[in-house]
């Protein structure tokens, strides 16, 4: 079974978009989006509804402080590098936003006032029909991303032991979320759009799948909106010798048919037979892996 | 003191197009890059290329004296992120795992524990015209933004413009920080509209007032965000229209508010509109 | 010689499991006396660095080598670290043979290492 992930770097370039296009044209019965902090690709794959299984994501203890206990020494205050405290009139008390989860201030509290409380940092969500959907919902303002990544690519690993091809969509970024969903992936494709921005992001990107030794291919969308900078992204691909799995062309009816829920693999754009090129070519670089 | 937050939580909405150009419009603003992980204002605002300042950000970590180390192994038990093993006469530390919380340090009863700096990334600062710009650039390969972002924001001055990552997670929070206004980017697009609804819990949350913008505007599909925004009774500040115009001199690293009378129109009455509100 | 593997059931005669920060179980069979002495893995409800708490487990427990499909690259430093061989099993083989195999060096080394489910 082969893994593939969908990330960008700059974000807003289309990965969502272009996954559920390739989900679509390669009949894939696994995906999974992983851009928990902000998922959208339920929004636009026909998933059956009926059969979910939800949970709620538990993620590290965060801390509280029994504010009766409380002596007011501040000494959990002092000793806290991550400014989670806040002075009450007669004790402390602990922003569960700032909470990182560290425990010094349990440890040292004179009184034994502090202790852990669980922290629900969001849902989990399995879709199991004709095909399966693992996706999630990180909490507002909840610092577990990467764990929570974590969790619905194994979520889907522990689905479709039968099936040849997972497609991923990945998150915006470079950081844990990011490097939480390259790890145990076949190949790597980076959307990426012709302006010195993305340009500039798609090199860090890259650099990040370096890291993890990913085969990383390239899809430059809304490629005719600056032919100069996608001349300059092409020159990349080729000195840094990636592979370019294809180019896309800004089409106006996109935008529309996302909205109105529309397939864009099953329209008759010319973004449609441009994606069917550039799901055939990832075929082939799927069989050379 | 003025700080307004510019934020999305779904990316290429136009974050860095409203804050480069809003901070290009108001003399002696400062503009921060708070989206660490993939920085691109200072493209905008950097004509020769040259930082006036560049420097190392740093975090600490533990260092371990064999020597001192009996082998207890208090503070691999402490850890809560597993960030320690011991597997010969002192403790294995997995840097990037370690969240710097310090706590290692403080739990050994011989001294044996002290801690060094690693890099996160690195701040640069930029003066083009009276506008100073300011870039973190997180180290590739470093999980977590939050200690860099606080740095950039050690930058704010009287007026200052963040541009914040995407998101609604532990790095955009640490970004609106302090912020006394709020500008919530979208595009009429489902998915934007998706994502700006759990912005509008952060924000709300933090108790920031905060307006709306539409970026990429398009009379037949505003309504996506137009009927939100008037249910709960916010404001709608200012719509972009969707140009390929817009779109390809952004593309090249410059600002519309500089190229084209009608864009800098639309920014100066944003201005005046922040001015009146009493955020600017 | 001492041999650690993680396992599906406490059993050895059962297979190897296919993953091992979070596996049900540990075994570790002394090749001297024959006998296996079975442990629930506490980390596989760890929070996070689950690879790290396990691998620190078995370094405990001093065997000189350890038999696993596959590891995240965390479990393997600790391991690597503690001078701990690793090796890949035979696929249709339960586990007490494949430690057989091993006695009779007739293993590969690992190779299937993963860069881990790590990051909070």
């Amino acid at each position: 079974m082969k893994k593939v992930l969908v990330i960008s770097g700059k974000g807003g370039t289309g990965k969502t978009t272009i996954s559920a296009a390739l989900i679509d044209f390669l009949n894939v019965k696994a995906f999974a989006d992983c851009d928990v902090d902000a998922p959208n690709l339920h929004l636009i794959s026909s998933v059956d509804t009926s059969n979910v299984e939800e949970k709620a994501y538990k993620g590290m203890d965060i801390y509280s402080v029994n504010e009766s206990e409380c002596i007011n020494c501040g000494k959990c205050a002092s000793l806290c590098k991550f400014d989670a405290f806040i002075k009450k009139e007669n004790s402390y008390q602990i922003n569960p936003l700032a909470c990182e989860g560290c425990g010094v201030c349990e440890y040292f509290c004179p009184t034994h006032a502090i202790s852990p409380l669980d922290n629900y940092v969001g849902n989990t969500q399995v879709f199991k029909g004709a095909a399966v959907f693992s996706t999630a919902q990180l909490t507002m303002g909840s610092g577990n991303s990467g764990k929570l990544v974590s969790q619905v690519k194994k979520n889907l690993d522990d689905n479709i032991a039968t099936q040849d091809l997972a497609i991923i969509d990945g998150s915006p970024g470079i950081g844990c979320p990011v490097i939480a969903s390259l790890s145990a992936i076949d190949l790597a494709i980076v959307v990426t759009e012709p302006s010195l921005s993305g340009l500039s992001d798609l090199k860090r990107i890259v650099k990040t799948a370096e890291v993890f030794k990913t085969k990383t291919t390239i899809i430059i969308n809304k490629a005719n909106l600056n032919t100069s900078v996608s001349r300059l992204i092409k020159d990349y691909i080729k000195n840094e010798n990636l592979e370019l799995l294809g180019e896309i062309n800004y089409d106006p009816n996109v935008s529309k048919l996302i909205n109105a829920n529309s397939s864009i693999a099953k329209s008759k754009t010319q973004v449609s037979r441009e994606l069917k090129i550039i799901s055939d070519k990832l075929l082939l670089e799927l069989q050379k892996l | 003191m003025n700080k307004i937050a510019v934020l999305s939580g779904k990316g290429g909405s136009g974050k860095t197009f409203i804050s480069t150009n809003l901070a290009n419009v108001i003399e002696n603003s400062t503009y921060l890059d708070c989206d660490v992980e993939e920085p691109n204002g200072y493209i905008f605002f950097n004509k020769d290329n040259s930082a006036l300042e560049s420097k190392k950000v740093y975090r600490e970590i533990p260092t371990f004296d064999g020597d001192k180390c009996i082998g207890c192994r208090e503070c691999v038990e402490f850890c809560k992120f597993s960030a320690l093993a011991f597997i010969a006469d002192k403790p294995l530390l997995f840097e990037e795992i370690c969240h710097s919380c310090g706590g290692c340090e403080l739990v050994c009863k011989h001294g044996a524990i002290t801690n060094k700096k690693i890099e996160v990334g690195s701040l640069s600062v930029y003066k083009d015209k009276s506008i100073k710009t300011v870039s973190g650039q997180m180290r590739i390969g470093e999980a977590s933004a939050v200690s860099l972002i606080s740095e950039v924001l050690k930058e704010a001055t009287e007026t200052t413009i963040v541009d914040c990552p995407p998101g609604s997670a532990c790095s955009t929070m640490e970004a609106i920080k302090g912020a006394n206004y709020c500008i919530l980017v979208t595009e009429p697009t489902i998915f934007s509209l998706h994502n700006i609804k759990m912005i509008v819990e952060l924000v709300e949350l933090f108790k920031i007032p905060y307006g709306f913008v539409i970026n990429k505007s398009d009379d037949q599909l505003d309504y996506i965000i137009e009927d939100y925004i008037k249910s709960i009774n916010k404001d709608l500040l200012m719509k972009v229209p969707f140009s390929k115009q817009i779109a390809s001199i952004t593309s090249i690293g410059k600002l519309v508010s500089d190229e084209d009378l009608e864009s800098k129109q639309l920014f100066e009455t944003l201005k005046q509109d922040l001015i009146k509100r009493a955020v600017l | 010689m001492k041999i650690g593997l993680a396992t599906v059931e406490k059993d050895l005669e059962k297979q190897i499991n296919q993953t091992f920060g979070r596996a049900p179980y540990f075994a570790i069979y002394d090749s001297k006396t024959k006998k296996v002495e079975f442990f629930d893995n506490d980390a596989r409800n760890a929070a996070g660095g689950a690879g790290i708490k396990a691998a620190q487990f078995l370094v405990d427990q001093k065997p000189e080598a350890v038999i696993a499909y596959r590891m995240g690259e965390n479990s393997v430093r600790v391991l690597v670290g503690a001078k701990i061989k690793l090796f890949t099993p035979s696929d249709d083989k339960n586990a007490i043979d494949n430690i057989e195999l091993l006695l009779a060096d007739k293993l590969e080394s690992l190779v299937d290492i993963h860069s881990g489910y790590h990051h909070g």
